[in-house]
């Protein structure tokens, strides 16, 4: 296994690489200058030359390129034309805010959208089965903002039950930290409920028809008891693969969330990064995006042995 | 209750602290909250600096000289200053005993050392070419003969000397002390004489300003920048919310205590519950900026043609929901030089502008109209106006951008018209400094209009100053380089409960004077 999970890290090194070189040349080919929309209408054009010259961004772009990858193999992510923050801590204090957004709202949605998906799968064509699709077509068809808002009007303005902005870092006050997540945790699971639920609920059909669920009912099993022991982890295996891509996509920004909840996490700071043409963070938090995907889908692909024993890894 | 992490806490506060004071006990911390659209550049003035960092940088630093509410220049650290008749010397006596948040006083020596920093090359300092001579008097000298008299020699006479030390963009040329800057001169963060200090600073959450206890407030009103600085809470919390409909949620939540509004939410938020809603036409200016070396728009006649079509009256209300009045000057009616000469304009008259089209010959060739989607009603004039040229003849094309690629065409010029906005100018010379050069962005580059630029920033004398800016304007009006829509409003929503926010011309939220009722 180690030697697999080895290979499938270098194999990505030239993949981060590939990406990088073309977010690299892409961001800069978008019309806008930073050094121009840092000083707005203000400046004369030497002022606005003379930050080109400091942002570096007089040079050319393959010798932007390997400044940057040079700094790079140093640790040093530059610092943010935006905010002049360093962009390493920068990214991972954000990173953090995201990363506990998401490993919530998907624990959240494995853990309702999982039993819901079995559930209708094993009373197909019931009222039951009829109402946890149905339930699971209304979230899915419900913008994640939408959902986001009405949350914030109504347990924020109506009730005033929650913080409407803020966040707390649930290492410092967990009570609290809780109390800021809540909203956005919900907003944003409810989306990903939706789709495990009909990814589940297809899986599982597909299982019950196997030969092995009629022999496992047949020696007088409990419905419970096949659906648990026999059907739920070749049934959660093609969830598995849909739940790594998702994650990975959270990971690198849940933008929409972050923003109608006022959240600081890495999702807000790619936009904003893009507005401000902010290269040196946007170069950092793709890099960092880029490395999250390689990691969830390494760590997919290691679970896939667990669910599905003929699965080997090599 | 929540921790005084959260807005909630800021808020119930307030009526803490009324409560609390008159037993005599307990007396909680008082926290303004603020929603704030942009997070802070950095906090080194005048250097890490937009419009929206230098607001806050002006709560922490100050200088020798302010703006006041109506754009005139008053002393701040200075007590007063005096002018040599050939105009070349100032002299400016110091107040006495102003400390600095490290408790040392401030003395001629400060204000000497901070203005050398600010004019090393190493700093940065955007406003350097103001006083090297390249776009303004060359400062040929700076003298201490005492600890609080300070000489400035000139080498040129200059009108906006004073205008451009105050001004926001440039730090107000703040007056700092040496441990800003550590050992090597790296900025560390600005040890001012402003009535605030830096609190936390969390990106893409919040900045706290935190009261300066031993503040040196000057006795005199306070007047814009100039004047008293009362601090009246113990924090102002500026959150960070980008998005308005969130603010405005947040606000209506409990979780934020005064923000800035659209127009278009003016009639709900004055639903609002324990609400006020005030407003004050500030010096932005709105407008469309039109390309004279553009084939096309190269003819007078056919920019006056569309001077002539477009209605401002009806673009303003429109935008401002009725609440601010059009004008056609690029100078802003809060300023003490504008009269009645700055209304004149050509009036609203489809059919003389279908008249001068004919006899310019014009066959419906393309114009085309940039224009973005951030706030500020850049689109929505740009829709209107569109449909106006169109009614009178004229084939406008709109083109909706992203700011920053808007942004690209502005400074390189190339582009034949596009709604903009211009941040404010306080001086009535810089006013029509920002449209008038021969640089691509500047889009009047008449040698006459140029000419006339010069003697407004250099002549001082108030009358004939005002010759001048009125000569200028009726030039830009006939040669019509933009087409001024008028001066925005900006719209404030703040709770019954909180006493002494004054909206100003300068766009500028100020948060001293400002608290509980």
């Amino acid at each position: 296994m180690w030697s697999y999970i080895l290979k499938r890290l270098l194999t990505a090194i030239p993949t981060i690489f590939l990406v990088l070189l073309i977010v690299f040349t892409l961001i800069r080919l978008i019309p806008g200058d930073p050094a121009e929309l840092m000083l707005y209408e203000l400046d004369d054009p030497a002022v606005v030359q003379q930050m080109r010259e400091e942002l570096g961004l007089d040079k050319p772009i393959p010798v932007q390129f390997f400044i940057w990858l040079g700094n790079l193999a140093t640790g040093d992510l530059g610092v943010s034309i935006r905010t002049q923050e360093p962009v390493l801590p920068a990214l991972l204090e954000r990173f953090s805010v995201t990363a506990t957004l998401v490993f919530l709202a998907v624990s959240m949605a494995v853990m309702i959208a999982v039993p819901a998906g079995m559930i209708a799968a094993s009373k197909q064509n019931s009222r039951t089965d009829f109402a946890i699709v149905l339930v699971a077509i209304l979230k899915l068809s419900l913008p994640s903002f939408w959902v986001g808002l009405m949350l914030l009007l109504f347990f924020g303005v109506y009730l005033q039950w929650l913080p409407t902005v803020g966040y707390v870092e649930l290492s410092t006050d967990f009570g609290l930290g809780v109390l800021y997540l809540i909203m956005p945790v919900i907003s944003l699971a409810l989306t990903e409920i939706a789709v495990l639920t009909r990814m589940m609920r297809s899986g599982t059909l597909e299982v019950l028809r196997l030969e092995y669920v009629t022999h496992a009912r047949a020696k007088g099993l409990s419905e419970a008891a096949v659906l648990s022991r026999h059907v739920f982890k070749n049934a959660f295996a093609p969830a598995l693969t849909m739940l790594g891509l998702v994650m990975a996509s959270l990971l690198g920004g849940a933008a929409v969330t972050e923003t109608v909840f006022s959240l600081p996490g890495i999702g807000k700071l790619v936009v904003d990064s893009i507005y401000a043409r902010d290269y040196p963070m946007l170069q950092g938090a793709l890099l960092l995006i880029a490395g999250v995907y390689v990691v969830v889908n390494l760590l997919v692909d290691l679970l896939y042995g667990f669910f599905d024993p003929r699965v080997t890894l090599k | 209750m929540l921790t005084a992490t959260t807005g909630r806490f800021v808020l119930s506060s307030l009526t803490a602290a009324l409560l609390f004071s008159t037993t005599g006990s307990v007396q909680a911390e008082v926290v303004l909250n603020v929603a704030y659209t942009q997070d802070l550049r950095g906090t080194n003035p005048g250097v890490d600096r937009d419009g929206n960092t230098d607001t806050v940088h002006m709560h922490v630093v100050e200088g020798l000289v302010a703006y006041a509410a109506d754009f005139s220049i008053k002393p701040m650290l200075a007590e007063a200053w005096t002018v040599s008749d050939d105009g070349l010397t100032y002299t400016f006596k110091l107040r006495e005993g102003v400390p600095f948040h490290n408790g040392e006083i401030m003395t001629s020596e400060h204000v000497k050392w901070s203005w050398d920093r600010f004019m090393a090359p190493e700093t940065k300092w955007r406003c350097r070419s103001y006083f090297t001579g390249e776009d303004g008097p060359e400062v040929v000298s700076v003298e201490t003969p005492d600890p609080l008299t300070v000489v400035y020699k000139l080498a040129s006479r200059s009108a906006t000397f004073l205008g451009n030390l105050a001004r926001f963009d440039c730090g107000n040329t703040a007056v700092l002390h040496t441990e800003s800057v550590d050992a090597d001169g790296n900025w560390l963060e600005p040890v001012g004489t402003g009535p605030f200090k830096f609190g936390d600073i969390k990106y893409g959450r919040y900045i706290d300003l935190l009261k300066f206890e031993d503040y040196a407030s000057r006795s005199d009103p306070q007047d814009g920048y100039a004047g008293a600085k009362e601090v009246l809470v113990d924090k102002v919390r500026l959150q960070i919310l980008p998005e308005p409909s969130v603010s405005k949620a947040a606000y209506l939540a409990g979780d934020i205590d005064l923000l800035s509004i659209e127009p278009a939410d003016l009639a709900e938020m004055e639903l609002a519950p324990d609400t006020q809603i005030l407003s004050a036409e500030t010096a932005v200016w709105d407008t469309l900026l039109i390309n004279t070396d553009d084939p096309v728009l190269q003819d007078k006649r056919i920019r006056q043609a569309m001077a002539q079509a477009i209605d401002r009256e009806q673009i303003m209300a429109i935008v401002s929901e009725g609440r601010g009045r059009a004008n056609p000057s690029p100078l802003p009616p809060v300023s003490s030089f504008f009269t009645d000469a700055e209304w004149e304009q050509l009036p609203f008259d489809p059919e003389k502008a279908k008249a001068l089209l004919d006899e310019a010959g014009y066959d419906g060739q393309p114009i085309e109209l940039l224009t973005n989607k951030r706030s500020g009603a850049y689109y929505e004039r740009a829709l209107i106006a569109q449909s106006m040229l169109k009614e009178a003849g004229i084939n406008a094309e709109l083109k909706v951008l992203e700011w920053g690629t808007q942004l690209d065409a502005y400074t390189s010029g190339e582009y034949q018209m596009q709604s903009f906005s211009y941040s404010p100018r306080l001086d009535p010379a810089l006013s029509f400094e920002m449209i008038t050069g021969e640089q691509s962005r500047k889009v009047w580059n008449s040698p006459e209009a140029i000419a006339l630029l010069d003697q407004a920033m250099v002549v001082s004398d108030k009358v004939e100053r005002q010759g001048i800016i009125d000569e200028l304007h009726r030039r830009f009006i006939d040669e019509v380089p933009a087409i001024g829509i008028g001066h925005r409003v900006e719209f404030y929503a703040i709770r019954d409960s909180i006493d002494g926010f004054k909206p100003w011309g300068a766009g500028k939220q100020i948060f001293w004077g400002v608290g509980p009722k």
